[in-house]
């Protein structure tokens, strides 16, 4: 009992990071986020119903960052429910099935989703997932790449199944993120000398909009 | 060493005499009288037991007459519902989970999986209106599950106003989605627990899965709150999520007996029909359905046993004097539109219970009736904030 993810949270930490899995049903969000949280694949993992939760702590330039991972259910029935999730995330992982065709053609309406209901500087991702399946392929590498280009995103292709780049996806996803907050740090520092001290300054929505 | 066997000896025993009961429905059932009001206690109480009885006592219930079902061909191999797609992708995610499963060769599990796949495929292709969430329902989120969430929402909040604040502070009991859509079988591997529940459940009303949500994030809170005390502060979304979610809830130690009574307290603590005056309940919602429309009959049942305890009330105070009639028959009416049963329904319904020489004859209930369903028109914008009328 006491071994539980669930008891494993008091650790300090510099950052805390918001992150949502989002993409077709059935492209291996949950198995992905399996593989990196908890270092585990099975073939015989349960959909996902509404939006489930992952926490992983990394350490990223000297600095301990948690990821609050999110991981909705594809379908497209849940989105109620799912982008609601959006709003307060740092960034967004869309993932598509390589062997899917459909999953990748949905990609810019899991785009156009993000449009919408995320913050505007919300960093983000695009991951091709289930490379290790290379004779059910469908949507080749350079296709992914291109479309990432298009969309002026990075793209990365993983295998839940195999752990391959599983880690390095993430961290790129923290990394990202993590310059993204120093340069709205240092936007704020420039704005804190010019405002009265004890100002609070930590929303980034308050800092930016200003006080008077 | 005596100690044990005496023990063991009880726990049979008392095992004996809870199928005892169940047989004695059985042989009912197969004769075609089944008294529902017994069943509806054997399965809150302790449940069915077994698959066996299940077998019986589930079709039973929801009034399907297995002798007149087609012979597992419901799907048709021509053609596709809409949800074809998604219900293939489904398939290969459901049953192997459940811990009955795990040592099971991938071939048997692929068998079962193929089952369930024609059954629910048969399903929607029969009735396109229904539409499939990784569990068949009939109506969108929107006027369903996302409701009966704020009356989780609700009564944890009436029950115990701290943990009602940390549900406040994540915006709702979200992770609650999956229990309600499931009825708890997306959340447990083990199938025993997944039957119990579902015998519980079957013999209550449609909006006992609110109560029975709700009666799990109280009788765990303790747990819960000793988590967020060792959390950081603005995590408590997280760990809460966590809490509930599947891996966390198989691994908890969940006392049955205790949720189930949990439950039940809640039931008559918190009056469904009062609880949900605190909502817009749109017309068009499940719950507005399942409160108004019993579909099916031991549900009706359960309804009518209200009736009479409430018709009960009216001759209470009908014969106190000093109750003043337009009160009485204002209540009458209420209970009568409340619960969409129309005046000569209700009329049948009360000749069928009084005796004819009691002290007041049918007429005079109507009289009553109609002078309160006047009143109650007049006055329910003062007494009721119920939208939905």
């Amino acid at each position: 009992m006491n071994n539980t993810p669930y008891q494993e949270q008091s650790q300090e930490y510099d950052h805390l990071f918001k992150l949502v899995l989002i993409g077709n049903s059935g492209v291996g969000k949950s198995c992905m986020l399996m593989r990196y949280a908890e270092n585990t694949f099975t073939q015989n993992f349960y959909n996902t119903i509404g939006v489930d939760f992952k926490i992983k702590t990394i350490n990223l330039q000297g600095k301990q960052i948690k990821l609050q991972i999110w991981d909705t259910a594809g379908q497209d029935r849940f989105k109620t429910i799912t982008t609601n999730y959006y709003r307060g995330a740092h960034g967004i992982v869309v993932v598509y099935d390589v062997t899917d065709r459909l999953s990748f053609e949905n990609v810019k309406t899991w785009m156009s989703e993000i449009e919408k209901y995320a913050q505007e500087n919300v960093c983000k991702l695009l991951i091709g997932n289930k490379s290790d399946l290379s004779d059910k392929r469908t949507v080749s590498t350079e296709e992914g790449q291109q479309l990432a280009s298009s969309l002026k995103i990075k793209f990365i292709e993983t295998s839940a199944k195999n752990s391959n780049n599983i880690d390095s996806a993430f961290e790129s996803m923290a990394q990202d993120v993590l310059i993204r907050i120093s340069d709205i740090k240092t936007q704020q520092d420039n704005e804190r000398r010019r405002l009265k001290p004890g100002v609070n300054v930590n929303e980034q929505k308050s800092s930016s909009e200003g006080c008077c | 060493m005596t100690n044990k066997t005496t023990k063991g000896q009880q726990a049979s025993q008392q095992k004996d005499e809870s199928q005892k009961k169940i047989d004695e429905e059985i042989k009912n059932i197969k004769a075609g009288k089944i008294d529902y009001k017994k069943i509806i206690e054997i399965g809150r109480q302790q449940g069915f037991l077994n698959e066996e009885n299940r077998k019986q006592i589930w079709p039973a219930l929801l009034e399907i007459n297995l002798s007149q079902m087609p012979n597992g061909k419901i799907m048709n191999e021509d053609q596709q519902s809409k949800f074809y797609d998604q219900l293939k992708k489904d398939i290969d995610r459901s049953i192997a989970f459940l811990d009955a499963f795990q040592n099971e060769e991938s071939s048997k599990i692929k068998k079962q999986q193929q089952k369930l796949f024609r059954i629910l495929e048969g399903l929607m292709q029969k009735q396109p209106e229904l539409q499939y969430y990784q569990d068949p329902l009939v109506y969108p989120l929107e006027k369903s599950a996302l409701i009966q969430l704020k009356i989780i929402h609700q009564l944890v909040k009436q029950d115990d106003p701290q943990i009602g604040k940390l549900l406040d502070e994540i915006e709702g009991p979200m992770f609650s989605i999956s229990w309600i859509l499931t009825w708890f079988a997306h959340s447990f591997t083990d199938l025993n627990k997944i039957q119990r529940i579902f015998d519980f459940l079957l013999c209550s009303q449609p909006q006992t899965i609110s109560y029975l949500s709700a009666a799990l994030i109280l009788i765990t809170k303790q747990q819960l709150q000793e988590g967020l005390c060792a959390c950081d502060d603005g995590f408590e979304q997280g760990v809460i999520f966590q809490f509930y979610q599947n891996d966390n809830l198989n691994q908890l130690e969940i006392d049955f007996n205790k949720w189930f009574q949990k439950c039940e307290q809640l039931e008559k603590t918190y009056k469904f029909d009062k609880l949900v005056l605190q909502f817009e309940l749109p017309k068009d919602s499940n719950l507005y359905e399942n409160q108004f429309n019993q579909l099916l009959k031991y549900r009706q049942d359960l309804n009518r046993k209200g009736i009479s305890k409430f018709f009960f009330y009216v001759k209470r105070k009908l014969s106190n004097k000093s109750t003043p009639l337009y009160l009485v028959s204002g209540l009458f009416a209420y209970y009568t539109i409340h619960n969409k049963s129309s005046l000569p329904k209700l009329l049948q319904f009360v000749k069928d219970k009084i005796p004819a020489k009691n002290i007041f004859s049918i007429q005079s209930v109507a009289s009553v009736a109609a002078v309160g369903i006047l009143t109650y028109y007049t006055i329910k914008n003062l007494l009721f904030n119920f939208k939905s009328f």
